[in-house]
């Protein structure tokens, strides 16, 4: 008798220690975010110690950080889910913009230009997706080959700042009361999407395991170019936004975004090999964490490439705490 | 020197997680012995064998050899006590030579100032197979150019290079044919004439009985008895293994072999995309068991793969018979309510990491979204329907699948299609891999299928299970039907066997 309950303590125990675990994984990302912003909030001072990080100039240059990057990473989920990566995402934001102001140029109202740019995004993603489905290339070589065609493109058709009538739109790019309600909508229809309708589990499935995915009845091919279409349309309304900020739009435009991308993935906790414990959520506050990262450096007075080479450490110190080297993909 | 205790543990735990695979176990290993280990998947046979290999390290408990305590630091460093294993899963380097793939963790021994010497290595390598008794295979063959049972060949070769003095034998043989079989059959009575041990772990109970000396029963990770002599028959193995007496024939209880009139699954001249499989015909009815038996390479699981339109007929069409739609895809297979459990449960009918409850809707997602939501609460319901139903052994629903045990997991994917209420259901190699207990379920659970008058095409290797559950056999050969055989109590597998070979 004493040995079985012996038994049922250790199993309780270890039970305990489990769902621990599993407590720590999901507010990990949180406390991530907490610290950061934290940690900012007390260094980045000025001469009379002041607080910089939130003062009001650097509060929205925060806010239209995070707005691009919140948008493009929750599109992003709709692939990352399945396994795949975009590494031509920021190109795709670069021509979105450059498609946008050239349709604000020809003098047509706003709303065809974001209309416009929203389909520059679709088109270009779809083709990514359906190029590496039917020609069994991996997708980071096909979005990487994308990448510097997209980029090619852009110096050709962009040889200086492309201008627009900067007054006319900038209502739209500055305007934080617009923006909430952009980044609200988008956010509420993604988690929709992701979490409340099949489409997400499906995605999910495909990562999991794409034999399984097709073997259940899934049209997997269109299911992972429809992922590639929501990025696309994310893309679109981020590189719509940032144009009617800046009033311009450059060869460079959208450049680093993919890498922020990945970074919020994995700072969220979501897994790069996609699949079931997938959550938008986790990517939404890992884009946050990589905004404020980015930002505060900067605010440090870190040379803005410094930045992105910190970012790049930052990365390789996130994989290697978080990559299971036994089982080949990272901790779900 | 024989019947010295060679090898022993005490007080050995582990844990995976909240799971406990091995809870105090204590087991003796004596020299000139072969010691087969039983127990149903799950149970921690291949955790505690890996122990003494090296592979995984114990939470608690101590190991000793020869009397002197024992603590091997990997796979190798055991192996350099003289304690060598053959593992369950293909465990070899494709890229890689015949030589390399014997070697790998021990190369240093053929290092000449600096450089590997290839050609001591190939020498080496070849001996090393012909002391196994082997002389087909060479090192210096790429191992990608061998089938899957020499690839296991090379395996044995690894295991017994540094001649080991304990061999670990993890199911092998399930994955051997003939050749293979006897060339471990050979050195497990070689290994116990020159007084050393052998561990055999297999589900094969009358191959036991054959070879072993003791048999040791794990169940739920505890050691529970040993069994010698006279006490080593497969009644007193199942009721160990089990917990609780089994019957002989846990098979379907009838012998009625009338089929109904109502054609389900059409298939009409299909001929395979390499044409293995010509101009084949065969109907499935409503309510019948339809055994598909053969040789692994006869092409029943080509055709079970046509069937569920995973590979496309180059000529002539699998059809619906009432709608007349043509299988094309397993889009359409789906949608017309036919299932599909693959051989290869791990890689192809589950998704492991992912819960019990993502692998049973991913077939009915788009049944359960009604209207612009799909409901967490409707998902949920679904799933804990079938886990109860199918008594799945789980803590909820949303447990991981890589912590179930393989019946449990072959469950799951059962329960896929369960809840999907298809009409027709395709099993390849159902009970593959799975232990007594759940096979007696699963088998219980085909009989239920048949009698709500579902169509069952069950594909096996196992001649035995398709004459005890089969309305009418279809025994195939080098990708065509040789004989039909209608359900009959004196069928034999002896019998079916003539046809097959």
């Amino acid at each position: 008798m004493s040995e079985a309950v012996n038994n049922n303590s250790i199993q309780e125990a270890l039970n305990k220690k489990a769902r621990q675990r599993k407590l720590i994984r999901t507010i990990l990302p949180y406390c991530g975010l907490l610290f950061v912003f934290v940690l900012f909030t007390v260094v980045c001072r000025d001469d009379s110690g002041k607080s910089i990080f939130l003062d009001r100039g650097n509060f929205q240059n925060l806010i239209n950080q995070c707005f691009s990057n919140i948008i493009v990473v929750a599109g992003a989920c709709f692939i990352y889910a399945t396994g795949a990566m975009d590494m031509s995402v920021g190109a795709v934001v670069g021509m979105t913009m450059f498609t946008a102001a050239a349709t604000l140029r020809a003098g047509l109202p706003w709303p065809v230009a974001l209309i416009v740019s929203m389909l520059t995004g679709v088109l270009l993603e779809v083709t990514v997706a359906v190029v590496f489905q039917n020609l069994k290339v991996p997708v980071f070589i096909i979005t990487l080959c994308m990448m510097y065609l997209e980029q090619g493109l852009l110096q050709t058709l962009v040889q200086t700042d492309f201008t627009i009538n900067y007054n006319a739109t900038s209502f739209l790019g500055n305007s934080a009361g617009i923006k909430a309600v952009v980044l609200i909508v988008i956010l509420a229809l993604t988690y929709w999407l992701f979490h409340k309708t099949k489409f997400g589990p499906k995605l999910k499935a495909i990562g999991a395991n794409r034999t399984t995915a097709t073997q259940g009845g899934v049209k997997v091919i269109l299911t992972v170019c429809l992922g590639f279409a929501v990025l696309g349309a994310t893309a679109g309304v981020a590189g719509f936004f940032s144009l009617c900020r800046m009033g311009y739009t450059t060869a460079s435009s959208g450049a680093g975004i993919m890498l922020n991308v990945m970074i919020a993935m994995v700072l969220g906790g979501n897994p790069l090999t996609g699949g079931s414990s997938f959550k938008l959520a986790n990517a939404v506050v890992g884009a946050l964490i990589v905004t404020m990262l980015g930002n505060g450096l900067t605010l440090l007075g870190m040379v803005p490439a410094l930045v992105e080479t910190s970012k790049g450490v930052l990365y390789l110190i996130i994989v290697f705490f978080t990559y299971d080297k036994s089982k080949g993909y990272l901790v779900s | 020197m024989a019947n010295e205790v060679l090898l022993s543990c005490k007080g050995i735990c582990k844990e995976f997680g909240p799971t406990r695979a091995l809870i105090d176990v204590d087991f003796e290993l004596r020299r000139g012995h072969v010691c087969g280990l039983i127990g149903e998947n799950g149970s921690g046979k291949s955790t505690l064998t890996s122990i003494f290999a090296g592979a995984q390290q114990p939470s608690r408990g101590e190991m000793f050899r020869d009397g002197q305590p024992y603590k091997p630091a990997d796979m190798v460093d055991a192996q350099q006590h003289g304690i060598a294993m053959i593992v369950q899963e293909a465990g070899t380097l494709p890229a890689v030579n015949v030589a390399m793939n014997v070697f790998v963790g021990n190369l240093e021994r053929f290092r000449k100032h600096g450089v590997l010497s290839t050609k001591a290595m190939l020498a080496a390598a070849n001996k090393a197979l012909e002391d196994i008794g082997v002389t087909d295979i060479r090192g210096d063959m790429p191992l990608a150019s061998l089938n899957f049972e020499d690839r296991k060949i090379v395996e044995i070769a690894r295991a017994m290079y540094l001649n080991p003095d304990v061999l670990v034998v993890d199911e092998t043989t399930t994955a051997l044919a003939t050749k293979g079989r006897h060339i471990i059959y050979n050195l497990i009575k070689r290994m116990a004439s020159e007084n050393k041990a052998v561990i055999f772990i297999s589900h094969d109970l009358d191959e036991l009985i054959e070879v072993c000396n003791t048999i040791t029963v794990l169940r739920d990770g505890v050691m529970i008895d040993t069994l010698t002599g006279d006490e080593m028959t497969i009644a007193n193995m199942r009721r160990l293994m089990v917990g609780r007496e089994m019957q002989d024939n846990f098979y379907r209880p009838d012998w009625d072999n009338r089929l109904t009139d109502e054609v389900l699954l059409d298939v009409d001249r299909v001929t395979s995309g390499d044409g293995y499989i010509q101009n084949l015909s065969m109907q499935l009815h409503k309510g019948e068991i339809l055994g598909l038996g053969g040789l692994a390479n006869c092409g029943m699981h080509e055709l079970g793969r046509i069937l569920f339109g995973l590979d496309k007929p180059v000529t002539g069409s699998v059809k619906v018979a009432d709608t007349g739609v043509v299988i094309d895809s397993p889009i359409t297979a789906v949608r017309q309510k036919i299932g599909y459990v693959s051989k290869d449960r791990d890689n192809e009918s589950i998704m492991l990491n992912s819960s019990i409850g993502d692998n049973i809707t991913l077939p009915v997602l788009d049944r359960l979204q009604k209207g612009p939501v799909l409901t967490s609460k409707s998902l949920k319901k679904a799933a804990d329907e079938q886990v109860k139903s199918l008594h799945i052994k789980c803590v909820s629903a949303e447990q991981y699948c890589t912590e179930l045990s393989g019946g449990n997991k072959q469950k799951v994917a059962f329960a896929k299609w369960m809840g999907a209420d298809c009409d027709v259901l395709i099993l390849d190699c159902p009970t593959r891999g799975i232990d007594i207990g759940v096979k007696a379920d699963m088998y219980k659970l085909i009989d239920d299928m048949k009698h709500a008058g579902k169509g069952i095409v069950m594909i096996s290797e196992e001649l035995v299970e398709l004459i005890g559950m089969s309305d009418r056999m279809i025994i195939m050969k080098d990708g065509a039907i040789v004989r039909e055989v209608m359900r009959d109590p004196s069928v034999t597998d002896s019998q079916l066997i003539e046809y097959i070979i």
